[in-house]
């Protein structure tokens, strides 16, 4: 059984983490949790996305926003880059994720095949 | 409607976050003694009026301006009607906003649980300065999560960290089987 005696124990490795990823984020990550994105599957994209970036120690961060208005391309997602240049992923799911996660946060090539112009 | 009743708590409360509550309440009632499933959650956000108070509980209403309509609150009363139950909304501007689905647990139509302690650390990572207290009730326990007492655990690290949000889930999960 756990206990939130344990969490401070993580909670210090986690600091070091943190620590040696220094800088600011290179991404940041936004999912729609609008009542639409939830019931369209949002949860599991986000937590791939959470996953997966820790995995990968990426300097990523990952929020989440209501309703972006384009409920048909629920779940979605978009990506800012540092200069603020934003890819609109649309009909997400957790395998889309990691693969996004691997290529576009990863190696700055965007997955063209999953964005909104695709479509 | 949603798959789970741990979506439904997520899209409301983040109804509550929306309107700049500081204190989120929720509390998840499951007895198989007094049939019966429940979920309420309390803010004191912005509130609402009598005439808003009746045209959100339409599915055609809305102050979103990214689309017309607004579901979260029409599928949650929905919810508690499919399952023989009641709905409660309870509002006041500038005071808060109390709303509650209870329904008959024995009924076909209650939707199963979801991952619960997915739903409490996501609405929770929604603005980390909200203050989120969890109360679980069912015929043989108690639990209660509060995220100031987390907050003081954790102190400059974020609880959207993938191993600390991770860790809080399945705590959470684990505490209320
Ligand atoms: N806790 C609250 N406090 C104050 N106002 C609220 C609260 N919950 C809902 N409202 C108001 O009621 C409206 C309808 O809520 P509802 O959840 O049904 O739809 P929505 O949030 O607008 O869109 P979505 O379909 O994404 O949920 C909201 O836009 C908001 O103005
Ligand atoms: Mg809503």
């Amino acid at each position: 059984m756990k206990s939130l005696a344990d969490l401070k124990a993580l909670r210090d490795q986690t600091k070091k983490r943190l620590d040696l990823r220094d800088g600011e984020s290179d991404y940041r990550v936004v999912v729609g949790m609008g009542t639409c994105g939830i019931a369209a599957g949002a949860r599991p994209v986000l937590n791939a996305f959470v996953e997966e970036i820790a995995k990968e120690n990426l300097k990523a961060s990952v929020t989440q926003i209501g309703c972006i208005g384009m409920c048909s391309y629920e779940p979605l997602v978009e990506i800012y880059d540092k200069e603020g240049n934003k890819t609109t992923y649309v009909h997400m799911d957790a395998n889309k994720a990691v693969e996004i996660v691997k290529k576009h946060i990863g190696q700055g090539i965007v997955c063209e095949n999953y964005t909104i112009g695709a479509k | 409607m949603m798959e789970s009743l741990s979506s439904t708590l997520l899209d409301i409360a983040s109804n509550s976050v929306r309107a700049c509550a500081k204190n989120i309440g929720i509390t998840f009632v499951d007895s198989f003694r007094q049939d019966l499933v429940s979920l309420e959650i309390k803010d004191d956000g912005k509130g609402m009026d009598e005439e808003m108070i009746q045209k959100v509980q339409d599915p055609f209403f809305t102050t979103r301006t990214t689309r017309r309509i607004g579901l979260g609150i029409p599928f949650f009363k929905e919810m508690a009607e499919q399952c023989e139950g009641t709905f409660v909304l309870e509002s006041k501007v500038n005071v808060g906003t109390r709303i509650k689905a209870s329904m008959k647990k024995s009924h076909w139509d209650v939707p199963p649980r979801g991952d619960m302690g997915d739903a409490i650390v996501l609405a929770i990572c929604m603005d980390e300065s909200i203050h989120f207290h969890f109360d679980y009730i069912s015929d043989e326990k108690t639990f209660c999560f509060d995220s100031l007492e987390i907050r003081e655990i954790l102190g400059d690290v974020s609880i959207a960290e993938a191993e600390i949000s991770s860790w809080l889930k399945a705590y959470i999960n684990e505490s209320i089987q």
